[in-house]
């Protein structure tokens, strides 16, 4: 996109370029808002899925009036402003209590929205386990028919996925790593969202024997009202860019000094031509040049004669 | 010998073995497991009875056993070692996720960049500083301080042929002035380059527009590539930001209705509903209905090339206040009393002018027209030889 207000100063620069559409993405940035009315449960359930997704995350302090499934604008003026495509949004009244509607932007424009409701909430506290250090990086198990057969519920699993997806911090990480695995599960219509450490334990063998502690939060969780974005549009959003994916290096190796090898293919030399080593004994004398003048002309014969000198140059070896 | 310690060192490994419990997991059906998004997809039913009598103890043993499937699929990832950490290469992703934003589109080139690009000239660097030779200092190439600074200058030259009286000083800073306008006029005009395949931009809910499909929003690939040609843009939930290139003709948008399979005939109030037959009319409908779908009312929209006029545009009324403006009434008033009293038919004098305008050239058609049927005739009806022989003197003397 071409900026027609130039950018004052290097630093609002570097803003702006960052903020612009990259080939490769940075991680997805949540924000957490707190509606006009909200419970305890609410405002613990925010805070807590906040703490879960930290460095990349922005907590909205004031209170936003906001109804999204009525008007979502001012949403997507928030993830303008803020640069972020995720958004979780924390409600409480009569009608629909403990609210959470959480949803995903594309081009600050709304793709999908989930209305959850939640049952039953276990904050992090009540769990004496220690703490997940943040920015850990999460495993995601879901588990039940519905998040592949339901269009809705599958929406979700692949919101949750972005949601919660580590850091794309390249290729490489760190066995090791894993400390919080919330797991998604779905039975009798309800999500069920845990999240627990990962322990590492001697198995006898190479791979460890995983055992899990739970550290919360845990919520049920039940679908209420959703806002699914067209086919259309969310196939767009899933396009990948053609120059996201690495050109393929032929014939390129790097051994362990790390010096490259190249490895080329060349045609079949014509050995007949081959020019050896230019020396005065080897030159032909006056009198043998008139000899091949006095050759037969006969093509047949001349072709015989290049034939039997080829033979000889391969030969010596 | 041999046998007892074969059996010696079974025994060991068997008692290693019990110490520590299995890393195997057995499920009915496989389950998905995705190590680029660290992620595992259990499809297997959940047995309702077993999670009914022990909720929690259900979920985590069903959790555990999913992460060991995650953890066997990682280590067996190639590992190396970076910086004393070990460290596994994730493959790629096998689930995509939506993106933030739209993929990058490549930036057009300027008008310089196309010139380079075509005459192969490199860009180089410059360094920052460059050496006077003057002060036998090293100064920077631009900006405070630099060379060329203005503010440097103390005193300017007056050229011979100048004014006396010119200042030369304010002369320097307007033709500074000046170079820095053109320098951006030159980059404004790269955007308008750039932007001027774009159309006109509209924001026009797809409810509004003749693009409702009637299954519900949903587009086939089809139709979208159709709408492509005359659109540029997104569709965003219920709103579609579509920038227009130009209006579609009748024949277009009947094809486009076509390639969408369901049709409905209803008609309704608030857009057009896709059907075989669609009259130019209830386009035209729709798309100023469209154009006025803004928060403003379509007042800041820009006029399409050959755009139609709205037919029955209830335009709204305006009133004149009831009271406080007796000078305007008094002046409609008399004007409309001496109009009546002159008696005389008004004369628009541009209209007039134009009249004459067109009667004289008509006259002087006319008289063009007889002077050709009298004279030979064109030139074209002759045969080319003749035609040629004609032009140049020289040759009919000869």
């Amino acid at each position: 996109m071409h900026r027609i207000v130039k950018p004052k100063n290097k630093r609002s620069k570097r803003f702006l370029d960052a903020k612009e559409s990259q080939i490769i993405e940075n991680t997805k940035t949540a924000m957490f808002i707190r509606g006009s009315q909200t419970s305890d449960v609410v405002n613990n359930a925010l805070k807590e899925i906040y703490i879960m997704k930290k460095p990349n995350a922005v907590m909205f302090t004031k209170k936003n009036n906001i109804r999204p499934f009525e008007d979502f604008t001012s949403l997507e003026f928030f993830s303008n402003k803020n640069d972020a495509s995720l958004f979780v949004f924390g409600s409480h009244n009569k009608k629909r209590p403990h609210n959470l509607v959480m949803g995903h932007l594309y081009d600050y424009h709304l793709l999908d929205m989930f209305e959850l409701g939640i049952e039953s909430f276990q904050s992090m506290n009540s769990f004496k386990n220690t703490k997940l250090t943040v920015g850990s990086k999460p495993c995601l198990v879901f588990a039940g028919e519905l998040f592949n057969s339901d269009h809705s519920y599958k929406r979700l699993k692949y919101f949750l996925i972005s949601k919660f997806l580590p850091g794309s911090d390249g290729a490489k990480r760190p066995p090791r790593w894993a400390r919080a695995c919330p797991l998604l599960h779905c039975c009798d219509g309800k999500v069920v969202l845990k999240s627990y450490k990962t322990l590492l334990k001697k198995s006898g063998t190479k791979t460890p024997r995983v055992e899990l502690e739970e550290i919360g939060p845990s919520m049920d969780l039940v679908m209420r009202r959703t806002h699914l974005a067209t086919t259309d549009l969310y196939k767009r959003s899933l396009k990948v860019p053609k120059t996201a994916k690495p050109k393929k290096r032929k014939n390129i190796s790097i051994d362990a000094f790390k010096t490259t090898h190249g490895r080329v293919h060349m045609e079949k030399q014509d050995l007949g031509n081959l020019q050896t080593r230019k020396m005065k004994a080897l030159k032909r004398v006056r009198e043998e040049k008139k000899q091949k003048e006095a050759q037969p002309r006969n093509k047949e014969l001349r072709s015989q004669c290049i034939r039997v000198r080829n033979k000889i140059l391969i030969k010596p070896a | 010998m041999a046998a007892s310690t074969n059996e010696l060192v079974q025994d060991v490994l068997e008692s290693v073995k019990k110490q520590f419990k299995s890393i195997t997991v057995e499920k009915d059906i496989e389950v998905d497991v995705d190590c680029g998004n660290l992620l595992v997809c259990d499809q297997n039913p959940i047995d309702i009875k077993l999670y009914r009598s022990n909720k929690n103890e259900f979920i985590s043993s069903l959790a555990r056993d999913n992460t060991q499937l995650l953890f066997n699929q990682i280590w067996k990832l190639p590992i190396h070692k970076v910086d004393d950490v070990v460290v596994a290469e994730i493959p790629d992703p096998q689930i995509r996720i939506p993106r933030e934003k739209p993929v990058p589109k490549a930036k057009k080139l300027t008008k310089w960049q196309e010139y380079a690009e075509l005459k192969g000239i490199q860009k180089r660097k410059r360094s920052r500083l460059v050496f006077d030779e003057e002060t036998k200092e090293w100064v920077p190439r631009f900006g405070y301080k630099s060379k060329n600074d203005l503010k440097k200058d103390w005193l300017l030259e007056v050229p011979d042929n100048a004014d006396p009286f010119e200042d030369q000083f304010a002369k320097k800073k307007g033709e500074k002035k000046e170079r820095v306008a053109k320098n951006e006029l030159q980059r404004l005009r790269n955007i308008a380059r750039a932007q001027k395949s774009k159309g006109v931009l509209f924001a026009i809910s797809y409810s509004h527009f003749l693009l409702k499909d009637p299954l519900g929003g949903y587009f086939s690939e089809d139709t979208w590539d159709h709408m492509q040609q005359f659109f540029d843009g997104n569709m965003f939930g219920s709103f579609m930001v579509l920038k227009l290139r130009k209006i579609p003709s009748k024949s277009q948008i009947q094809y486009l209705h076509c390639s969408n399979s369901n049709q409905n005939n209803n008609r309704s109030r608030d857009g057009l509903i896709p059907k075989p037959q669609q009259s130019q009319d209830e386009v035209n409908q729709a798309f100023h209905l469209a154009k006025k779908s803004t928060a403003s009312i379509g007042r800041f929209e820009e006029k399409l090339p050959k755009e139609i006029v709205e037919k029955n545009s209830r335009k709204k009324r305006k009133f004149e206040p009831t009271f406080g403006q007796l000078d305007k009434e008094k002046d409609r008033e008399k004007k409309i009393l001496n109009h009546i009293l002159l008696g005389k038919p008004k004369l628009d004098i541009a209209k007039a002018v134009n009249k004459e305008m067109r009667d004289g050239e008509v006259v002087e058609d006319e008289r063009e027209s007889r002077r050709r049927q009298k004279g030979r005739g064109s030139k074209k009806a002759l045969p080319k030889s003749v035609r040629r022989g004609n032009r140049g003197n020289k040759s009919s003397y000869r």
